[in-house]
């Protein structure tokens, strides 16, 4: 890793082996090659790093902030937001209403054509059965029965 | 050479802060122009996207009778329209809808076809309904279609679901939704209420997420009605009946409460079903518009006989008659010098009291009154029991009846009472009454002498929008006193006479005691004259006492008269109304007709005393004790040895069921006599000759 020149040779060597054998293209080295291309390693194993709270709490500050301003815009939000979805709601119920209004009118109707007196004396004389007589209770005469019949002979 | 690309940079970056600053100008330049000048306008536009202004329906009142049993109601549906203008390919269309609404692809296709033919501005052209009433999943189907053109709009559908019970009373509606007979006509208004509107906010789907009522929507009323659903099945079967024994071709009956005219059962021959369409083919919407035609409020006619209840209540009312004044009927016929003679047409009579005029329906009679005491009072009486007048009862198209004036108001008035009017409308000529009105002039002797409102509406109630009841006012005027309370018992007493002795004695009611009067008269029909036919009626109450009832039957153009044709039908209503009423029984409940053999068999009875029959002297009579202290009948009374119509008498009396096999005497019976019964039993009474 010494020169540019190297660098190239070691990438073009896997490659081309055989080519290289025949014709020189290797580039020339640059003038100062081995000064610009030089990398120092650098060791930081002696510095020490010194905390800069200012930085830091500026940096926390910030983020709080958004974090605040983002909370407070989302809480500011959030009833209209919540009113929305109620509204939605609500209309979807009155909806529901209006449809079980309808629901309970049409059952009515069923109900009352069910009751009606034709359709009442219909199922009356095709499935009333005397009741036998000894099942039968007969209240006692009220206050209002103005004739009786005597109990014997 | 570091300076000028310094330099360079600094232009171009300048240059883009330039080219910054014009964009956001040019970005707050447009939203000036949008939110300040173009305000107004966007809003406009804004609105109309996401705010409309819907209608709010009124829902039609609903009717239910007096016990809440609903009599017609409205149901919210949707119908499938479009407009036939926009059908491209009419076969297509037709083809692609009919399997969907279950209407024949031909009929759709004629209909859009028929209608695009029509000329501009004829009604109709850019409009058809495709059906009504379509289902949830039709109309899901129909959305689903290639046609945007289709539309689905709101409607409504008024049940009925008592068919053609009280039709009559509750009439029809036509395709508009207004009430074209009956109380939904008259009442139209009320039943109907006023639609509102409201403001909704949609969303990018169009599904609305904020509403708020603009217009408050008036809700239709509801109507409760006087009438009871149970009696008017009863009353329009026995009309019906009635109809069909007499064969009579129009009919009506009118069940009203005397004390206050509530009516409880309005029924007219021929009927129809309210939810039926008037047909467009001329003979189909003579035949059915002949059918809503409102006999008992819309159709008056000579009242006949019946009007003789009013002649003999003028004469007693006035003080000038009593139940003891006489009056010479001229034994059937009543010559006058230049007028034409008044007859009697069964038989004629001499000198009777007044209260047999009315029982035997004298015509003489009552016109030797109306002579006494003169046409003004007549008139006065007339007007006293309502006639001439409209009753005033919720039905639309109410007549007056015929009743001329009593004066002449010049030389060439025909319209006014001749010399001798008086004397024919004293039996019920020359003038013409209404059922309606035939019942409140029976109400005012029913009631102790008070002219009542007829009327069909006893509660009003406007729903409101928290679900509770307003209620709304019915205004009706006090009843008013026309006659004497003495007058009115008087007359009842006389009238149960007609049913006991009279005319009347098919309107005998097994249970409760009556009164009546019957009446017919004679059709006379342009170009033939007086006919063989009759409008004949009956109009009475029950039970004599305190009337709880008052019924009054008309069947035109029958050949029979009122005691015969009418009369039937009045026993039937008036015991089915007194049954379903509760009205007490002031009347044995086993009533046997009169029969030759009973009035034979009423004299002394000679009851041959039969040898004990083997087979019950065999079995030890031991009276039969009742399971339980409740079912504790009468006693089984001793029949044995008598003959058929004693034992009917007997049990009759005692108001004991009987069940007769075989003729001669009575051998054996079942239970044996003196057994206790079980209550509601009957005695099976086995007859042999001796």
């Amino acid at each position: 890793m010494a020169t540019f020149g190297g660098l190239m040779e070691w990438l073009g060597a896997a490659k081309a082996p055989a080519r290289r054998e025949k014709s020189d293209f290797r580039l020339r080295a640059l003038p100062r090659e081995d000064i610009l291309l030089y990398v120092k390693d650098i060791d930081n194993t002696g510095v020490e790093r010194v905390a800069d709270t200012r930085e830091t709490l500026a940096s926390v500050g910030m983020a709080g902030g958004v974090i605040a301003a983002s909370v407070l815009v989302i809480a500011l939000m959030l009833p209209g937001t919540y009113s929305l979805v109620v509204s939605h709601r609500i209309e979807s119920l009155k909806q529901e209403r209006e449809q079980l209004v309808n629901t309970l009118r049409s059952v009515r109707a069923d109900r009352a054509r069910l009751e009606s007196p034709a359709q009442v004396e219909h199922w009356a004389g095709r499935e009333f059965v005397a009741p036998a007589a000894n099942a039968v209770l007969y209240a006692a005469p009220g206050g209002e029965t103005v004739a009786k019949l005597s109990g014997g002979e | 050479m570091a300076i000028q690309v310094e330099r360079k940079s600094a232009r171009r970056a300048i240059w883009i802060g330039r080219l910054t600053v014009f964009w956001a100008l040019a970005v707050f330049g447009k939203l000036v122009y949008l939110q300040v000048v173009m305000h107004d306008e966007y809003v406009v536009i804004a609105r109309n996207q996401h705010e409309r202004t819907v209608p709010v329906r009124a829902t039609r009142g609903e009717i239910v009778d007096r016990t809440g049993h609903p009599l017609a109601l409205s149901i919210r549906t949707q119908s499938a329209v479009i407009n036939p203008r926009r059908v491209v390919d009419t076969k297509f269309f037709a083809g692609s809808v009919a399997p969907v609404l279950g209407i024949p692809a031909p009929e759709i296709e004629a209909g859009i076809e028929e209608r695009k033919l029509r000329p501009a501005g004829a009604p109709g052209r850019s409009y058809m309904v495709l059906k009504r009433h379509v289902s949830d999943e039709e109309a899901l189907r129909l959305k689903r279609q290639p046609f945007p053109y289709i539309e689905i709009v709101h409607d409504s559908r008024r049940e009925y679901p008592n068919a053609t019970l009280a039709s009559h009373v509750l009439g029809s509606l036509n395709r508009e939704g207004n009430g074209n007979a009956g109380i939904e006509q008259k009442l139209n208004a009320d039943l109907k209420g006023t639609p509102g509107t409201m403001r909704v906010l949609t969303d990018s789907l169009q599904e609305r997420y904020i509403s708020w009522i603009e217009k408050p929507a008036t809700e239709g009323a509801n109507l409760t009605l006087t009438l009871d659903s149970a009696i008017q099945y009863e009353a329009e079967r026995a009309l019906a009946e009635g109809v069909e024994a007499a064969a009579a071709k129009k009919a009506t009956v009118l069940v009203m409460r005397p004390e206050d005219g509530a009516v409880l059962a309005l029924a007219n021959y021929p009927t129809f079903d309210p939810s039926e369409v008037i047909p467009e083919e001329p003979g189909a919407r003579k035949a059915a518009l002949h059918r809503r035609l409102n006999i008992a409020v819309q159709e008056p006619c000579e009242p006949g006989s019946v009007m003789k209840m009013i002649t003999v209540t003028m004469g007693l009312d006035t003080g000038e008659y009593s139940g003891n004044s006489l009056i010479n009927c001229e034994n059937g016929r009543f010559p006058r010098p230049g007028r034409k003679p008044i007859t009697d047409l069964r038989q004629g009579y001499g000198t009777i009291p007044l209260p047999m005029v009315l029982i035997k329906s004298s015509n003489i009679g009552v016109a030797k009154v109306a002579i006494d005491l003169g046409p003004r009072t007549l008139w006065e009486y007339l007007m006293k029991f309502g006639m001439g007048r409209k009753t005033g009862i919720e039905l639309p198209g109410e007549t007056a009846g015929i009743l001329r004036r009593l004066e002449c108001q010049g030389p060439n008035d025909h319209w006014c009472w001749g010399p001798n009017s008086h004397e024919y409308i004293s039996f019920g000529h020359e003038i013409a009454a209404t059922a309606v009105q035939l019942a409140r002039a029976t109400a005012v002797v029913a009631n102790g002498g008070y002219l009542v409102e007829p009327h069909l509406v006893a509660r009003k109630q406007r729903p409101r929008a928290d679900g509770t009841m307003e209620d709304l006012p019915v205004v009706r005027e006090k009843p008013k006193r026309a006659i004497g309370g003495d007058t009115s018992i008087q007359l009842r007493k006389i009238m149960q006479r007609v049913v006991l002795e009279g005319t009347g004695k098919r309107a005998k009611v097994a249970g409760w005691s009556t009164g009546g009067k019957t009446g017919s008269a004679e059709m006379f029909v342009p170009g033939q004259g007086w006919v063989n036919r009759h409008n004949s009626s009956f109009i009475g109450f029950a039970p004599v006492a305190n009337p709880k009832v008052v019924v009054v039957v008309t069947l035109n153009d029958t050949p029979r008269q009122g005691g015969a044709a009418a009369a039937p039908v009045f026993a039937k209503v008036a015991s089915a109304a007194l049954r379903i009423l509760q009205v007490p029984m002031d009347a044995p409940e086993t009533s046997v007709p009169e029969t030759p053999e009973q009035v034979i068999a009423s004299g002394p009875e000679k009851v041959e005393v039969l040898p004990p029959d083997p087979v019950t002297a065999a079995e030890p009579e031991t009276p039969a004790l009742p399971s339980s202290p409740l079912l504790a009948g009468p006693r089984a009374p001793d029949f044995r040895g008598l003959p058929l119509v004693a034992v009917l008498r007997r049990s009759s009396a005692l108001g004991v069921e009987v069940e007769v096999v075989g003729s001669g005497r009575a051998q054996r019976q079942n239970p044996p006599p003196g057994s206790v019964m079980p209550a509601g039993g009957r005695v099976r009474v086995e007859f042999a000759k001796p």
